[in-house]
């Protein structure tokens, strides 16, 4: 704007009306309704119980050689392989003769294959891990979970098994 | 005379992109307050599935564990949970044979009837039962927030806070 009598410009003054408050009320009040439907911070205040428990976990391996079956025995360290190495103590052995489920020759029966020269073995390790209330057990953020494959090292071997119970220590 | 000048509106830049917000401000909680309302306006139902092929033991984790919740295990989606009613039946082993001609052939073989071994056992079952979930039925489906489908014969591998399997949708029934 100029000003005609000193023929000066003076600076462009800010008209600050009625529309611009009701405009920038009504961006706050959507923004706070947002915000609260939204509720981003309820991670934050979400109650996680995670607990500490001692589980007793059973794996089935099979195929097993009888020398590396009987290389194990209960109160040796059975490592799981997670993104460490997490020991847990065999507290049972179970041996069974090992088998195999295969399609009969006719192709309409499943038979079980026996196989002396091998072991089905069970074992039974006690591992601390923790609990979360309807999530379930970690074990170094591996979750355990019955019907999955577990690596496993032990003094004379590794194996590959199959988790087949979840039992917590009483 | 002298002409009067007349103050013509202008629109500049900052005034369209406040109408802009506006419009997204508005349009975002509109979306959100019909995605609420279907959301309740969603009932509950049976998701009925049959898990095939899978050691007898198993079943104690299912039977016994309603209300624990589902999962898919990929993402950690939750579809529900575990209802009360499970049924052990003859486990069937699907194997699909290369034919000469190129094609494949499905064959599906059962166990032996299960007698309903547990602990140490290498009997197999299938396990029939229901899990409880929120949606909206459709086409023989059911859409779960709006978000998932689910439909009979599709498969699903889910976890529990026990067990992980792969599950067969069998149909969707009235809770």
């Amino acid at each position: 704007m100029v000003n005609r009598m000193t023929n000066q410009t003076t600076p462009k003054k800010h008209r600050f009306n009625i529309i611009d408050k009701i405009v920038l009320v009504l961006i706050v009040a959507i923004a706070v309704s947002t915000f609260l439907l939204i509720d981003p911070f309820k991670w934050f205040y979400e109650e996680k119980i995670i607990e500490d428990r001692t589980v007793l976990y059973t794996v089935e391996i099979r195929g097993v050689t009888k020398k590396d079956s009987g290389s194990l025995s209960e109160g040796d360290e059975a490592i799981l392989i997670t993104k460490g190495a997490d020991v847990g103590k065999i507290v049972k052995l179970t041996r069974l003769q090992s088998s195999l489920w295969q399609v009969n020759q006719n192709a309409d029966q499943m038979i079980m294959m026996r196989n002396p020269e091998k072991d089905t073995v069970y074992i039974t390790i006690e591992i601390a891990c923790t609990y979360q209330e309807g999530v379930g057990y970690f074990i170094n953020d591996r979750q355990l979970f019955v019907g999955e494959n577990m690596k496993l090292k032990f003094t004379m071997f590794d194996a590959t098994g199959e988790c087949v119970s979840i039992m917590e220590k009483e | 005379m002298r002409k009067e000048n007349v103050k013509k509106p202008k629109i500049n830049l900052m005034d369209i992109v406040v109408i802009l917000l506006i419009l997204v401000c508005i349009g975002s909680i509109v979306l959100r307050a019909v995605a609420t309302e279907e959301k309740y306006s969603q009932r509950e139902y049976r998701l009925h599935f049959q898990i095939d092929e899978i050691k007898s033991s198993s079943f104690e984790y299912f039977d016994g564990h309603s209300g624990e919740i589902v999962k898919i295990k990929e993402n950690g989606r939750v579809i529900g949970v575990l209802g009360d009613e499970f049924s052990r039946g003859v486990a069937i082993h699907t194997y699909t044979e290369d034919m000469e001609d190129g094609t494949k052939v499905e064959h599906k073989v059962p166990y032996p009837a299960p007698k309903g071994e547990n602990g140490y056992s290498e009997e197999m079952c299938s396990i029939s039962g229901y899990i409880l979930v929120l949606g909206n039925k459709s086409n023989g489906g059911i859409f779960l927030d709006g978000t998932l489908y689910l439909e009979p014969d599709q498969t699903l591998e889910i976890v529990t806070e026990h067990i992980t399997a792969t599950i067969r949708i069998t149909g969707v029934s009235e809770k």
